[in-house]
């Protein structure tokens, strides 16, 4: 019995495997291909072994791109996180307005992203966005089509606004979870608010939190169209990510071979700090696995 | 809630909630108030606030100037569609995966979810070739089908820990009298798992309704969605902003609708099923 039920089983997940290793394998597969080849444009190929990877290795455009992704990611999840939990402590619990709250606060999950980078270019204009404007007003002299510095933040306040509440929401339900004796020990042994936080909230938060860092991680990796849409990559180079450096080469310059060698470092880069994050938080805490 | 908070302390928490709501529902409502200005209003120096002549213009000029209707038909056919090809596919799996675990269930999820981590961008050029020789380029059927691929690991994750939290003493219980596995899925199951799937349909609907890089790229005049149609009055010149925000309130309309009125499943998706 038990063993027909596991085949029977087994078969259900199938399609599934099938369906994801097309989609994945395939891609990956080409991009393989494309690698380790180059082309004088006549459609025939030659093997080029490990020249992309040279030449992308020697190549000040990539690490500029890379380093830029890099810090784009740590800031944004360097603000984002500890205020999604910050938001999330203060929310109310129950209620009408705990609800409102929730609602108001998954409003910007809801919009397309290019339309999010829409948004964020009109508000932040200096002559005719309520930001810029503003802004201008105060005297502070802000420009994101032309300032490196506003660029930047601008393409962050973008993220941070754009995906904060993810983090809250994830953090909301993980304090959701606690139940209310928790805290009524730590109140009869008197602990202070910071060590409710630091012994019962946070470690009670832990699960939710690496999924939220996971994702965010992911997301703001790949990052393409809200940069895309707001500042174009630049003023110059300056907020020219991975992927945006990607999209210019494979299909402004149409370097397959050296964007194919880019996509695969990218995807292994990927794969590494994720990997390396998901060990150290599962080893950090072995109880409370995804 | 049992911890006690001074007067003032709680005044200052609600003051600062309300603040960050604020900042965060104010670029939307900004795009809303522009989206009733007149070009000129929405240039004026200094820029108004809610004292203008309120104006249907900007709609008008944008759904005679493109066929909104088609652009929205696209957009639910690529969203629906997609996302139900993959529950469909999913829920087999994810019930399999959740009741009938082995030791490389585990391995697996992880292994799905390492595949959304090759840059789209990467994969874009390969994937536009397969589609000009299979003549999917511009069809909402090949969109459907890519949508549904990129969305797959996301919806058997999701579906999986929904139904990992359903007791598996019941489905003992339901072979005790004698069920068979088909009805065991029908009657037992289902019902139960009903809150579960909806949450990820309608996430799943929200994260492909909002994906702009495939439908940008893969599409013309003939399947293009709500994103390409936003990105058609995003012009070069940029001077028509009232426009722009009309044409970007027209689509999130019907995204932020359908939020309001399914909050509770909504929350719940995004946060994969951890609030109840």
């Amino acid at each position: 019995m038990e063993k027909t039920v596991n085949q029977k089983a087994w078969f259900l997940v199938l399609p599934v495997l099938i369906l994801v290793a097309f989609s994945a394998v395939i891609p990956l597969m080409t991009v393989v291909n494309y690698a380790f080849q180059d082309t004088f444009g006549n459609n025939k190929f030659f093997w080029a072994g490990l020249e992309w990877f040279e030449e992308l290795l020697d190549s000040e455009r990539m690490w500029g791109a890379l380093g830029r992704q890099l810090a784009f990611s740590g800031i944004i999840l360097a603000i984002e996180v500890p205020l999604g939990i910050f938001v999330a402590l203060h929310m109310p619990k129950k209620g009408f307005w705990a609800s409102f709250c929730l609602v108001l606060m998954s409003l910007p999950l809801l919009i397309p992203w290019n339309v999010v980078g829409t948004i964020w270019q009109v508000f932040g204009r200096v002559d005719i966005g309520l930001l810029g404007y503003t802004l201008d007003k105060l005297g502070i002299s802000y420009n994101y089509t032309q300032d490196f510095f506003a660029a930047w933040a601008t393409v962050i306040v973008m993220d941070v606004w754009h995906w904060t509440s993810l983090v809250a929401l994830l953090a909301y339900a993980g304090l959701q979870s606690i139940p209310d004796a928790y805290y009524q020990a730590a109140k009869i042994d008197q602990a202070s608010r910071w060590k409710v936080f630091r012994y019962i909230e946070l470690p009670k938060m832990q699960g939710v939190l690496m999924i939220a860092i996971l994702l965010r991680f992911m997301d703001s990796f790949m990052i393409y169209t809200e940069p895309f849409v707001v500042t174009g990559g630049g003023p110059g180079n300056s907020t020219t990510f991975l992927s945006i450096d990607l999209v210019k080469m494979a299909l402004g310059q149409f370097d397959l071979g050296p964007a194919a060698a880019f996509s695969l470092m990218y995807f292994l880069v990927i794969l590494l700090i994720s990997w390396v994050f998901y060990t150290v938080m599962t080893n950090l805490d072995k109880r409370d696995g995804v | 809630m049992s911890r006690t908070v001074t007067t003032q302390r709680k005044a200052i928490n609600t003051a600062l909630a309300w603040g960050i709501g604020l900042l965060i529902f104010f670029p939307i409502l900004w795009t809303f108030l522009t989206s009733f200005k007149t070009e000129a209003t929405a240039i004026a120096d200094p820029p108004v606030f809610l004292f203008f002549d309120w104006t249907l213009e900007n709609y008008s000029v944008v759904t005679e100037r493109s066929d909104y209707a088609r652009f929205l038909w696209n957009s639910i056919f690529i969203a629906g569609g997609s996302t139900i090809l993959g529950i469909i596919v999913a829920v087999p799996a994810a019930w399999s995966m959740a009741f009938v675990p082995s030791h490389r269930t585990k391995d697996i999820l992880l292994w799905m979810l390492s595949t959304k981590m090759l840059p789209a961008v990467g994969v874009l050029y390969p994937i536009y070739l397969l589609f000009i020789k299979m003549g999917l380029l511009d069809s909402r059927l090949g969109l459907t089908l890519v949508l549904m691929l990129i969305n797959l690991p996301i919806i058997v994750w999701m579906l999986y820990t929904y139904f990992r939290e359903i007791p598996g003493e019941i489905l003992e219980a339901a072979r005790m009298d004698g069920a068979t596995l088909r009805s065991e899925i029908i009657y037992v199951l289902t019902p139960m798992a009903v809150p579960g799937i909806a949450s990820t349909l309608l996430l799943n609907f929200i994260l492909a309704w909002n994906e702009a890089f495939w439908t940008l790229n893969l599409t013309a005049a003939k399947a293009a969605p709500l994103t390409a149609f936003i990105a058609s009055y995003s012009s070069p010149e940029g001077l028509f902003y009232a426009k722009l925000s009309a044409a970007s309130t027209m689509a999130i309309a019907p995204i932020l609708i359908l939020g309001w009125f399914s909050q509770k499943q909504l929350v719940r998706g995004l946060t994969f099923g951890a609030v109840k």
